[in-house]
């Protein structure tokens, strides 16, 4: 402890002294000045319209006790538009087991004029992302003096204190950005012996490895192309370097901080007797524990003073009615295990859904928590930061995420997902007038992963609030320039469907003298398909499966009479099938009803083109088409 | 009904009037071209004669059935040739003999016998008209020997304009062209236009090789373009029934499935009186293509009667297979699902 703390003195003068003699030096050339001047001078060769990150070296020098990261990032900025929006670094740290020193920040002009970074060109920000696992800070730096054909160069150490926190040290990099890299170099080394791991995803550098040094390099990186329903984390070249030997240890040394939450749940018991009844049966009493984590403990992060991978105890989260992720799943956790229901945390990975890059252990991957349990042969996964959702699915926004349970023998896996995400089952009535308007009236059911998606929606928005947003809803699905009437049940009551009924009424839009010609759009299963259309996936894509049943009944006036019913239809394909059955209920009265059964699948970017021609034809064949006469 | 009165001999001018003679191929003509129809009011006539000339039992009006109702023929028919005979033998007028009695009572009870199938089962219209030739001869032999017979009484006749009654007139002219033209364009035409048979598992293809359709059972010959369509058929085969066929379509690219389906089932409702038509869509196997099959049912004539249409996309193009049946219940029975089945198999082309 004393020597820890000696240590840590230390390091906050070298900070000062380093900072000092930083600004100190800054009017005299330097190694970097100098650097930067070359950078300069080759500027012709650079980009003309896209920022380029002209140089980047970053060294982690680990030791037993510290990790010493060197890192040097210059950008070039070939317009004004880009000094405009991209004139800043951002740097994060951990402000309990890290320190910044020998902050060395300039920009330098065209004319190889250099403006030196003060301190008062640096700001410090608490970090207050949702989600997070780590107790952070940020210096943003702006550069003064930056320009048009300028150049910004940051120079920086981070020295992280290994005997502080629980947290094993794990880094990812990733070369390869938005725009042109010129050059980048990765040096990991420990000077002595100690313990590293690395791998690299995507052969993204050149690598060379010795017992205690590894070094990448890479030379003219092309930028990335920014692209629709790509998860970059997943598919970017990347380079883990981590110190953490094997995932048990990590497991071991996370669980430990949640099992010390956990032992201080005096009031669990207390807590819990208010929430449920030895009547209820088991999944009642789940959803009882779910609903009162998710939506009477509201989401405060107060993840300093040691709670960045350690949640608060579990006594303190239940008394104060507000914790982040993990608070939120202790107390689930203690809860459920006091009704017998064996849970236990999971990490998250909120950006990751391929388990391809996750190869080596590490806690920089995750930054969720929730809490998880088995049930018959199903694994059930509870989010307590989601007050929208029922416990008997995992969160949308979760599903099928990198996750690693917090128990003996597990490693990374994919969260659960639904077979459907999405379900709507939705009747709708019309009667047409003699005049050639019509009533309608449609009930949408939102069920599940869709419920709360509704519910997220329309849980804090006043009644009118709710009828603008309804009516905004159905004029992008149904029709425009009509005014229904909604009623809405299910918002309160996380375990019910969302159920909108609606009742519109159309001014007469066709003529029916003696014969009529009528097209009515299956407007939910249209525009479901529509939204699942993919622009591009060039990594594939997984699609997070949509059922809707659409029952459509259609009241004709006294007289008229049906002669061509909508086709029927069994189409199906390797992603789906869409199905509709027509009945004739009497010579005016046609009953449509649609089933669009579309499961969960993982798209190769090869399937892409496919599965957009079955949405298409889907969308096509969704249209209800009838004619007939009037007599 | 036939029991012999004892006869009174009242004044000729008193007497009522009976049918002229007639030579037997006018009288031939009249059954014939009227499809038999004509039979009926002769029967009514021939009784009516028999009842007033020579004092047979009869009620004439009910003789109007007989020849539309087979079991009346078989027992009427012989009691009016006995009737006859007895009306023979009190005049001494030679009449037939048994022998030429019973053939004559076997060919036209066996037509009649035939008519009543035809009403269940569906029997080509070439056969049919044979029947009607035997028909219409049978009771122009037997309106030959009641001449023989009226020609025995001095009963006044009715007036008649070259062997016709006035309104006879109309239906001989009328009706002989147009059993021509029957036997032209339902007999003739089709046995003409009969190409080749095809051989069950048979493969049909359109000139271009676009669309085929395998032939699913024998008995069927594909027939020249035009038979059945308007000459725009990419080929055409015609079934075992006078009406059962099927045509092959190219349809305009312009138009869509919903577009052609929905145009199809309102030429049907103009065509034949339609029940119900459906529509069915489904993908071309192994593709994402859509194809539809729209049915029609209902009657035509009185005759159970579908229409189908199955509609594939070709590359741009949607190509259609037209059936057509319409039969007798039975016959329709005993076709309709390997109708369907065949009405179904239109398919792009197989290199």
């Amino acid at each position: 402890m004393k020597n820890n703390r000696l240590y840590r003195v230390l390091t906050a003068l070298c900070y000062l002294i380093g900072m000092h003699t930083a600004f100190a030096a800054n009017a005299a050339a330097t190694p970097l000045t100098q650097l930067a001047q070359d950078w300069m001078t080759e500027s012709e060769r650079y980009a003309t319209d896209a920022l380029t990150k002209v140089h980047t070296d970053v060294t982690h020098t680990i030791n037993k006790n510290s990790i010493v990261t060197h890192v040097t990032k210059a950008w070039y900025y070939p317009t004004k538009a880009l000094v405009q929006e991209s004139g800043y670094e951002t740097l994060n740290y951990n402000q309990l087991s890290e320190v910044v020193s020998d902050i060395q920040a300039f920009s330098i002009a065209p004319d190889g004029r250099i403006t030196w970074v003060k301190d008062d060109n640096i700001k410090e920000i608490e970090d207050d992302s949702y989600n997070i696992f780590t107790d952070g800070k940020r210096k943003v730096i702006s550069f003064p003096g930056l320009q048009e054909k300028g150049i910004s160069v940051l120079s920086y150490t981070i020295t992280h204190d290994r005997t502080h926190g629980i947290e094993d040290w794990s880094r990812t990099h990733f070369p390869q950005q938005f725009s042109p890299v010129r050059h980048y170099r990765l040096t990991v080394k420990s000077d002595d012996s100690s313990h590293f791991n690395h791998k690299v995803f995507n052969d993204v550098l050149a690598c060379n490895r010795s017992q205690d040094t590894l070094v990448c390099e890479g030379q003219e990186l092309p930028a990335l192309e920014s692209k629709e329903n790509v998860n970059w984390y997943d598919q970017i070249g990347q380079i883990v370097v981590t110190t953490t030997p094997d995932w048990q240890g990590l497991i071991s040394r996370v669980s430990a901080g949640f099992e010390q939450a956990l032992s201080q749940g005096d009031t669990v018991a207390g807590t819990l007797k208010q929430l449920v009844s030895p009547a209820m049966s088991v999944q009642q009493k789940i959803s009882a524990i779910h609903e009162f984590t998710a939506r009477d403990i509201r989401y405060v992060s107060m993840s300093d003073n040691g709670h960045a991978i350690v949640p608060h105890a579990v006594d303190d989260t239940i008394y104060n009615r507000y914790g982040d992720c993990k608070d939120k799943t202790a107390v689930l956790v203690a809860m459920l295990n006091e009704v017998g229901v064996k849970a236990y945390p999971v990490l998250v990975s909120t950006d990751r859904e391929s388990l391809a890059p996750v190869s080596l252990p590490g806690m920089n991957y995750f930054d969720h928590a929730v809490a998880c349990f088995e049930m018959g042969n199903e694994t059930f996964c509870l989010d307590a930061t989601d007050a929208n959702s029922d416990w008997f699915y995992v969160s949308d926004w979760i599903q099928g995420h990198v996750s690693l349970a917090l128990k003996p023998g597990a490693a990374p896996a994919l969260l659960p997902q639904s077979e459907y995400r999405w379900q709507i089952t939705q009747t709708t009535d019309i009667n047409y007038t003699s005049g050639g308007g019509q009533t309608e009236q449609q009930t949408v059911t939102f069920t599940n992963e869709y419920a709360s998606s509704m519910r997220g929606n329309l849980a804090s928005k006043t009644a009118d609030e709710q009828n603008k947003w309804l009516t905004s809803v159905y004029e992008d699905v149904v029709a425009s320039g009509v005014e229904p009437t909604f009623e809405v049940s299910g918002i309160d009551v996380i375990s019910e469907p969302i159920v909108v009924s609606s009742e519109t009424e159309y001014e007469p839009y066709f003529d029916a003298a003696e014969e009529f010609v009528l097209t009515e759009y299956d407007a939910w299963v249209r525009y479901e398909l529509g939204l699942m259309k993919l622009s591009e996936a060039p990594f594939g894509y997984g699609f997070p499966g949509l059922k809707i049943g659409s029952t459509y009944r259609l009241h004709l006036p006294p007289g008229w009479k049906v002669r061509s019913r909508p086709s029927a239809m069994a189409l199906s394909t390797r992603f789906g099938k869409l199905n509709r059955q027509v009945r004739l209920v009497k010579p005016n009265e046609l009953e449509i009803k649609t089933t669009l059964d579309m499961p969960k699948v993982t798209l190769a970017e090869s399937d892409i083109d496919d599965f957009n021609d079955v949405i298409d034809v889907f969308v096509q064949e969704s249209s209800i088409n009838f004619n007939g006469v009037v007599e | 009904m036939t029991d012999t009165i004892p006869a009174a001999v009242p004044a000729a001018d008193a007497l009522p009037p009976i049918k002229p003679e007639r030579h037997m191929v006018l009288e031939f003509l009249l059954h014939f071209c009227t499809f038999g129809v004509y039979t009926c009011f002769w029967c009514v006539t021939a009784t009516r004669d028999l009842k007033r000339a020579f004092n047979k039992e009869f009620t004439p009006w009910v003789w109007y059935f007989v020849p539309v109702v087979f079991l009346a023929q078989v027992f009427m028919l012989p009691r009016l040739l006995n009737a006859i005979g007895d009306a023979e033998k009190e005049q001494n007028v030679t009449g037939w003999s048994e022998g030429k009695s019973r053939i004559w009572l076997i060919l036209a009870c066996g037509v009649g016998l035939l008519f009543a199938i035809t009403r269940k089962i569906d029997i080509s219209i070439g056969w049919v008209l044979l029947g009607l030739i035997i028909w219409a001869g049978c009771f122009a032999v037997l309106n030959q020997r009641m001449d023989k017979l009226r020609n025995s009484v001095s009963n006044p006749r009715r007036k008649y304009y070259a062997g016709y009654a006035w309104w006879h007139w109309p239906l001989v002219v009328l009706g002989v062209p147009f059993i021509f033209f029957i036997v032209y364009s339902m007999v003739l035409t089709p046995y003409l236009a009969k190409v080749a048979p095809l051989a069950t598992n048979t493969v049909i293809s359109d000139e271009q090789n676009t669309v085929q359709l395998t032939v699913l059972s024998s008995d069927w010959h594909k027939v020249e373009i035009g038979t059945f369509s308007d000459g725009s058929g990419l080929f055409e085969i015609a079934g075992p029934l006078d009406f059962q066929y099927f045509i092959a379509f190219d349809h305009d690219p312009d138009y869509s499935l919903t577009d052609l389906t929905q145009w199809r089932i309102g030429q049907n409702y103009d065509d034949f009186n339609v029940k119900e038509c459906s529509e069915n869509r489904r993908f071309t196997e192994g593709t994402l293509r859509v194809e539809s099959v729209v049915i029609c049912k209902g009657t035509s004539m009185g005759d159970p009667t579908i229409a189908t249409h199955h509609f594939i996309r070709v590359d741009e193009h949607i190509y259609e297979l037209y059936g057509y049946l319409s039969t007798t219940k039975l016959t329709y029975k005993e076709q309709e699902a390997g109708f369907l089945r065949q009405a179904q198999g239109l398919v792009p082309y197989e290199k």
